[in-house]
């Protein structure tokens, strides 16, 4: 036995006698990886049903593939916003011009606003007094909210809307423009003179804020996601999180779509605003809190010291300026709608699936879903099933609200490319749910109305869409192709959401049940019909 | 060409079941054994657990690939490339030198307890990257080949970075203890 072979040897014995009796607990693995929300049914399957089982859902149907109403119809976007394409990256250096006094030009606000930056310090200089406020960057992103205000300026929170609304900042020669969400201007700031001083302010509070080392140390590039850790999209990171090690005090923090966010380190309330830019950049603003000793854990103070935010399995690892671990939070549940929006953004990457939340409330015009394409190659599509129907499109290239007439229950969610074999498929299929409590969905079917409605129809020529300037103007447009001769009668089915952009008739021929048309609007252009079911065998 | 929802409603749910119980037979089975193997990696008791569990959740998402090959090569290859990502991730070393044997621990104990932070210390001496190669290839007793493909480096690496790293932890170990190697 060669000297190699006996230390070998020598060493297993001793790494035997050495290990310790480890217990791992496998029982909650598997519902740990539900928890990551890549839980990977067939999604074959689920495109399959997309195909094969529309159309039983009065009011989404499918055909060829396309059932997603037109942006142009859809509400605003108020989910996690991504930007405007046009957007130009801002460089650390250009970005150092922004800490400076500005005069703010913005609708409901007066002429004589300032909008002081100084590094992690905003004052908002109104005629009333200062308001004070936190903001951040990103190379196109911007975060800011509210955090104290002076008396003179009220005794309850002033508004800011400009500031609330701001989601992107741009260069605007040598001023700056502040866009929402939808790249909109909300304010422009200038160079314009200097706020009178406040005899409760220090005077410096009304002069620029010095260029310095600390600004642009604040303002830098912070240290890029360190290799074997993906970096977080503003779609992934919604929801509730906390330590992993339970603590009685229930520590946590929250980041909801609107650009809010609320935690606890147990005792201690804190609240601020958010944002993701590029390569999981996240962006904080922290507003006032109380000081309460704690036995908890620090987790507002964490998610304010972080400068990117990262997955590492089904953590969310926070990282600071440097790239240093700060923090590592476990998803504790999904994240409430925001107030007035029924969003579920769904993100397909190269090779996950992202769905913010396990929830979305139905709204008059349906489910609405913003879909958002990170990477996927080329060719992907998002694919809904439920009991009973299911739809699917091809990814769009940038986030795109897609409203669907999916009935209250399991909605599963997947991604599928026709170039990945199924089972190589790398994406998972979650299950999230539809809720209706208003009661909008009307459950009528076809079958209701008379139509057996199970069959796909036979013709192999789509014939050209029905066009006109309402539904049954478009539908009776349509009725030519069906043959000419027979006595046509249409009816709108009731069934689905009342509201929805996606409309499902009924066209009796003589007097029988015939076929489904799928009535669409795109808002502008009038209404388009096209054949989708036959009630009858052909 | 008729299908109803129902007809996915068993397929998805079937197929979830049957892979959970599948797998759930797996993780059981294999858990010992990859718990080794992190501990090894990490020496640490907490840190191991932590490792097998976060394996053997990428293993349970991958399932249908990992069940056709062999599902403890494919979880022990997550496993020690996961603890890269964390070493990473965290910018710390793990393996520290242990605290000094307290006092009036009685013998039996004490040796153990001895002979385990020995390792431990000789391990932390190495890189990551050659501690892996040192784990898997002679501690588990893998093949050159199989490190190989584990690791995703090529087999010379393999070969030169365990034959470095047992040199290393020979000089740490002070060398085939006569008593041990002859056993």
């Amino acid at each position: 036995m060669s000297g190699d072979e006996e230390f070998v040897r020598h060493l297993r014995a001793q790494a035997d006698a050495a290990v310790p009796a480890i217990e791992v607990s496998t029982v909650d693995v598997v519902p740990r990886a539900r928890r990551r929300r890549t839980v990977r049914r067939t999604v074959g399957a689920v495109a399959a049903v997309a195909v094969l089982g529309a159309g039983v859902v009065v009011g989404g149907s499918l055909w060829g593939g396309r059932t997603t109403t037109p942006p142009a119809q859809t509400p605003p976007v108020t989910a996690v916003p991504t930007p405007p394409a046009e957007l130009t990256p801002v460089t650390a250096e250009r970005r150092l011009g922004l800490i400076d006094m500005w005069r703010v030009a913005a609708e409901g606000e007066g002429s004589q606003t300032w909008l002081r930056l100084a590094p992690g310090e905003a004052t908002v200089w109104r005629e009333c007094g200062f308001l004070s406020a936190g903001w951040a960057v990103g190379e196109t992103a911007f975060a800011g909210g509210l955090v104290s205000w002076n008396q003179g300026c009220g005794d309850s929170e002033p508004e800011v809307a400009w500031l609330d609304a701001a989601r992107w900042y741009q260069p605007d020669g040598d001023g700056w423009r502040l866009l929402d969400a939808s790249g909109a201007v909300v304010a422009t700031l200038r160079h314009d003179g200097l706020p009178e001083p406040h005899p409760d302010v220090l005077p410096e509070y009304a002069q620029p804020p010095a260029v310095d080392e600390a600004a642009a140390w604040w303002l830098a590039d912070p240290a890029a996601v360190p290799d074997g850790l993906t970096p977080a999209s503003a779609g992934a990171v919604l929801g509730r999180w906390e330590v992993d090690n339970p603590v009685p005090t229930d520590p946590y923090v929250e980041l909801s779509a609107d650009g809010t966010w609320r935690g606890s380190d147990g005792c201690n309330e804190s609240a601020g605003r958010w944002a993701v830019d590029r390569d999981g950049w996240f962006l904080v603003t922290s507003g006032a809190r109380t000081e309460i000793g704690c036995d908890g854990a620090p987790l507002p103070d964490l998610l304010a010291t972080a400068r990117r935010l990262a997955f590492d399995a089904d953590s969310l690892v926070l990282l600071d300026q440097d790239g240093v671990t700060v923090g590592e939070l476990a998803w504790a549940g999904g994240s409430p709608a925001p107030e007035g929006s029924a969003t579920l953004t769904v993100t397909c990457t190269e090779d996950a699936l992202f769905v913010a939340g396990e929830q979305i409330v139905a709204t008059s015009t349906g489910v609405a879903i913003l879909v958002q394409n990170d990477g996927a190659p080329a060719g992907t599509y998002l694919n809904l099933g439920w009991q009973g129907g299911g739809q699917g499109d091809e990814l769009p290239t940038t986030p795109t609200q897609w409203l669907f007439a999916v009935p209250p229950g399991d909605l599963q969610i997947g991604c599928s490319n026709l170039d990945v074999p199924e089972d190589e498929s790398p994406w998972p299929v979650v299950t999230v749910q539809v809720v209706d409590p208003e009661g909008l969905w009307d459950p009528t079917t076809i079958q209701d109305l008379g139509c057996a409605g199970n069959v796909v129809p036979g013709w192999a020529i789509r014939p050209a869409d029905g066009k006109g300037p309402t539904p049954q103007a478009a539908v009776e447009d349509l009725l030519p192709a069906f043959g000419t001769g027979p006595a046509y009668r249409v009816e709108r089915s009731p069934g689905g959401y009342p509201d929805s952009p996606v409309e499902t008739w009924l066209v009796h021929r003589d007097g029988v049940a015939y076929a489904t048309v799928v009535v669409h609007t795109d808002g502008i252009a009038g209404y388009q019909a096209y054949p989708d079911r036959l009630c009858v065998a052909p | 060409m008729e299908d109803s929802g129902e007809h996915v409603d068993v397929l998805a749910v079937g197929s979830e079941r049957i892979r959970t119980g599948e797998f759930e037979v797996f993780a059981a089975e294999a858990a010992p054994a990859l718990a080794r193997t992190a501990w090894l990696l990490t020496g640490d008791v907490r840190q191991a657990e932590e490792l097998v569990q976060q394996a053997l959740i990428r293993t349970y998402l991958a399932w249908p690939r990992a069940r056709s090959r062999d599902p403890l090569a494919y979880a022990r290859r997550t496993l020690a490339n996961l603890r890269i990502d964390t070493w990473r991730a965290r910018r710390r070393e793990v393996l520290t030198a242990p605290a000094q044997l307290p006092d009036g621990v009685v013998a039996s104990s004490a040796e153990r307890v001895a002979e385990r932070d020995q390792l431990v210390r000789a391990l932390a001496l190495l890189s990551a990257r050659t501690r892996r190669v040192v784990v898997l290839r002679y501690l588990e007793g893998l093949s050159e080949r199989e490190v190989a493909d584990d690791l995703g480096v090529s087999l010379g690496t393999v070969k030169s970075t365990a034959s470095r790293g047992l040199a290393q932890l020979r000089a740490a170990l002070g060398g085939p203890s006569v008593e041990e190697g002859s056993r």
